[in-house]
């Protein structure tokens, strides 16, 4: 139970849309991220999904049935009716109760036993590690235990569907890691569908199965992390999950697969490439490179301009310059060292045509 | 090296001492001094000291039925002013009511209008013969007027029509920085609205309204004006009207010991209420932690809720606050009470009057002179006293804590209790010096200073805290010293500050009248002494003129200083 549909939705303020026509659908048991540069409507569709905020058009399907269909006139189910979980990005935990009543609060809107209460919410509070602090306010918790008592709320009432709002965002680096795990582990065990907001590409690629891209309002690509990694359907998308390296390209047109179904393409107007073959009939387009795909290789006919050198300690990374395509990562082994303003010929190794 | 540093150090440390000193002064002759005296001056009794003061205060039957009507009308009035200003607050916050911006200014105003000038104004509709009284005595063919605003129900009636601001002002933000992601946790976790707003609303803001409830309670305890206004026809007596006729009645025996006595029962509520409210302020745990959730999502009514409530407010508005001033204005354009307004009735005459008749002019010369006086000298007392505690709390200046004290435990105080306290310092010529300040202006401008410091040294020390000391550290490191760094730095960043300072204590300094009325003597009249006698005498229609112009230079004042506030 937990199959989310979103078709067409689109949320606009007068002229001012910031949402346009998305359509989502997530499987039971599935771990949705929506991810995207803040201000692209990521967090709109989780608010109107939580029923805080009113499409203007489209329709929101939770098993079937209708959370809200513009038009077909079904009016907008109310939050509280909706039996979804939320954590807030401020965790908004209660500060008038303690970690128990916070976790109580929906077990008693549903009038559950006392009993009941007791040991769900002391269950709920083994799953997030918070036994043993039932009885702490709000100001005596640190950010990340704050987070798990948000997240022990959301869990206690068995929600269908569980909706995260930038969860993470708020915390350092080491807990981040480690929340992480943990709500991938809550979502396998419980077994509960859930929509994370991220703009965090790391968090999105690690945690989740099925991510959504978006920027200003528009879904940019949807799939499995690894399709958005391997086959990013345009440039903000490959520069968005793993930074890749944007160069210019070209292909002949009506270029055709050969039996392996790769085609050939020529990378920043010297270097020809086979790349997996795309249909589409532009002629001049891009080519998506990761920064590991890149080598040196004395006498290729690539060549580039050494600008910044980083050295990392196990790697070297290299900002290269070319004139007409713009700045461009080399990541190599510390045995290979040169300095700034050294010409460096270059090879790749796999790229990826892009349209625009 | 190090030698020359310790001279440095020295030669910049020896200014801010002797400023610092100078404030000291300054505050033991107007604070510290009166209250002691005041304190002394109680337990005095024929040819020794004694309780016997006290005893006469809990005793006799006069002074326990103002004890009683004060607690008869301070209860219902801060419980109703509490509720009125919560809810308007609510309103104003937190739904989708037309015209949201407008409502916060108006629904204000009554804060700025001297109470004593709204009974005023409130005796031309509810009094006797009043326009209200009137009207409904002619519609349903009444012998008598059905209300009568000269009575312990009509100082309720009255305080909560202009207290209710009060918690207005203060719950409003409040209402406003509850993080929305608490409520909608709430909604999503299954509550209905009605149910976040018992659960999880009102549990959060308990604090606030608690605070402003005790800061309602003060203002009232402390009421000269309304309660003088509206209880000396028929002899009703508040505690606080109760010390002022004890103190102008020299024909009981006493009479000074005995109000001094009186004073200090009556201080102790003020310094309660003062101590429970910095405890709310202090202990309230309920921070709201907010990140950068969304705005305050507005409870959306609907079409017809939504003009019921702007109805309601319009109403509320046009009744309390428009109709008392549309009333004195009436009444100060006609040529005679009671006279209907129409064109041959009208007058500009009661406004040239201010003009030619001497006291009155020169009342308001006086007062204008008090106003600029204290405003000028509070704001730079404070803004000193702020940045020592402030800055210079580490570095453990003696008394800081104290001064900060005495500073504000004035304004805690009702004001009849302030002035008691400068009669009984300045009536005789001081020690030492030698100089008589009782009948003089200089006895107002002191009073004034030590009443209203706070308001200054709330809005200083506000400011203050806000800049970066580090601000300051780098000019210091840059080769200033440190008044020069206060000055090249700290002051251009308080400019707006001090002048808001500055007319925050200019407004109730114009229409002060709880120790004006005990201080003022032949040549050094107030404009608040001047409304009141000239009501006492039944010159109504002089009264009306002067609260007009009042009214219209309080409110200018006001949101000169709101508007200036908003920008920053």
């Amino acid at each position: 139970m937990g199959k989310l549909s979103i078709r067409n939705v689109s949320k606009s303020y007068g002229e001012h849309t910031v949402v346009n026509k998305v359509t989502i659908d997530v499987k039971d048991g599935e771990l949705l991220t929506i991810v995207g540069p803040s201000g692209c409507g990521k967090t709109t569709i989780l608010r109107m999904v939580a029923g805080f905020i009113e499409p203007t058009g489209g329709q929101i399907y939770l098993d079937d049935q209708p959370l809200v269909d513009v038009e077909n006139h079904v009016s907008p189910v109310v939050p509280e009716k909706r039996g979804i979980g939320m954590v807030f990005q401020s965790y908004a935990v209660w500060p008038h109760m303690n970690v128990f009543d916070n976790v109580a609060y929906p077990l008693k809107l549903r009038k559950a036993a006392r009993e009941t209460i007791r040991s769900e919410v002391m269950r709920v509070l083994k799953v997030v590690h918070l036994k043993g602090l039932e009885k702490r306010m709000a100001h005596e918790l640190s950010g990340g235990q704050q987070q798990r008592v948000a997240l022990a709320r959301s869990l206690v009432m068995k929600p269908r569907l569980l909706l995260l709002d930038e969860p993470l965002s708020n915390l350092d680096a080491a807990l981040r890691e480690e929340m992480r795990g943990e709500i991938k582990e809550i979502q396998r065990t419980e077994h509960i569908t859930v929509i994370n907001v991220t703009h965090d590409q790391i968090e999105a690629m690690t945690m989740s199965d099925q991510v959504a891209v978006m920027r200003s309002g528009v879904l940019e690509q949807f799939g499995p992390p690894s399709r958005l990694y391997e086959a990013p359907a345009n440039t903000f998308v490959a520069r968005f999950i793993g930074s890749a390296n944007i160069l210019p390209a070209t292909k002949k047109p009506g270029a055709a697969p050969d039996d392996t179904g790769m085609m050939e393409i020529l990378i920043a107007g010297c270097y020809p490439l086979k790349v997996p073959y795309v249909d589409s009939t532009a002629e001049c387009g891009f080519a998506a490179v990761r920064a590991h795909h890149m080598a040196p290789s004395p006498g290729s006919p690539l060549t580039a301009t050494v600008r910044r050198v980083l050295y990392q300690g196990h790697q070297i990374e290299y900002d290269l310059e070319k004139p007409g395509c713009e700045m461009f990562r080399l990541l190599t082994d510390v045995s290979f060292l040169r300095p700034e303003g050294s010409e460096v010929s270059l090879a790749i190794q796999k790229a990826v045509w892009l349209d625009e | 090296m190090p030698k020359s540093n310790a001279s440095f150090s020295k030669k910049g440390s020896l200014a801010p001492t002797m400023i610092w000193w100078a404030v000291v002064a300054f505050l033991a002759l107007a604070v510290i001094y009166p209250s002691l005296r005041l304190i002394l001056n109680s337990l005095k009794v024929d040819g020794g000291y004694g309780l016997d003061n006290y005893i006469t205060v809990f005793t006799d039957p006069g002074m326990k039925r103002s004890m009683k009507n004060s607690f008869i009308v301070v209860i219902p009035a801060t419980v109703f002013s509490t509720v009125i200003g919560v809810f308007l607050s609510w309103v104003v916050a937190r739904t989708n009511v037309p015209g949201i911006k407008y409502w916060q200014r108006l629904l204000s105003i009554p804060y700025f209008i001297p109470p004593f000038i709204g009974a005023i104004a409130w005796t031309f509709l509810l009094g006797p013969v009043g326009y209200f009284n009137k009207l409904l005595m002619s519609v349903f063919h009444l012998a008598e007027a059905p209300f009568n605003i000269y009575s312990l129900g009509g100082m309720i009636f009255i305080m909560s029509l202009y207290r209710y601001a009060v918690s207005f002002i203060v719950v409003l933000p409040t209402m406003r920085r509850i993080c929305a992601s608490l409520e909608e946790a709430a909604r999503i976790s299954g509550a209905s609205p009605w149910r976040t707003l018992r659960d999880i609303t009102l549990p959060l803001i308990t604090p606030s309204i608690l605070g402003a409830m005790l800061l309602t309670f003060m203002f009232i305890l402390a009421d000269f004006g309304v309660s003088s206004v509206l209880g000396a026809p028929n002899q009703i007596h508040l505690m606080t009207t109760q010390i002022y006729y004890l103190i102008c009645n020299s024909s009981i025996a006493n009479n000074l010991q005995i109000a001094s006595a009186y004073s200090l029962f009556l201080s102790l509520f003020g310094i309660l209420g003062l101590w429970a409210y910095n405890r709310v302020l202090h202990t309230n745990k309920f921070v709201v932690v907010s990140g950068k959730s969304a705005a305050v999502e507005r409870t959306r009514l609907n079409q017809p809720a939504r003009w019921g409530l702007f109805a309601f407010l319009a109403l509320f508005f046009l009744f309390t606050t428009c109709a008392p001033i549309i009333a004195t204005l009436i009444t100060s354009l006609t040529k005679t009470y009671g006279l209907p307004f129409t064109a041959g009735n009208i007058t500009l005459r009661n406004f040239a009057q201010l003009a030619e008749i001497r006291n009155v002019a020169r009342a308001f010369k006086n007062s204008a002179f008090l106003a600029v006086g204290s405003g000028l000298v509070i704001t730079i007392v404070t803004m000193i006293i702020a940045y020592i505690a402030i800055r210079g709390g580490g570095r453990g200046i003696r008394g800081v804590r104290f001064m900060q004290l005495v500073v504000v435990l004035p304004y805690a105080v009702p004001g009849v209790i302030i002035a008691l306290a400068m009669i009984l310092a300045f009536s005789q010529p001081l020690p030492l010096i030698g100089i008589r300040l009782y009948n003089t202006i200089w006895i107002l401008l002191i009073a004034y200073i030590a009443r209203f410091m706070n308001l200054g040294y709330n809005n200083i020390a506000g400011a203050i805290s806000q800049v970066d000391a580090s601000l300051e550290e780098a000019a210091r490191i840059s080769g200033a010293s440190q008044l020069r760094a206060f000055c090249d730095v700290m002051l251009p960043l308080l400019k707006a500050s001090l002048a808001s300072s500055f007319f925050l204590v200019v407004a109730p300094t114009l229409s002060e009248l709880s120790l004006s009325s005990l201080l003022w003597s032949v040549g050094n009249e107030t404009i608040g002494t001047i409304v009141f006698s000239a009501k006492e005498e039944g010159r109504i229609l002089l009264t009306a003129a002067i609260a007009i112009v009042l009214i219209v230079l309080v409110v200018l004042i006001n949101l000169a200083v709101s508007s200036q506030t908003d920008k920053d």
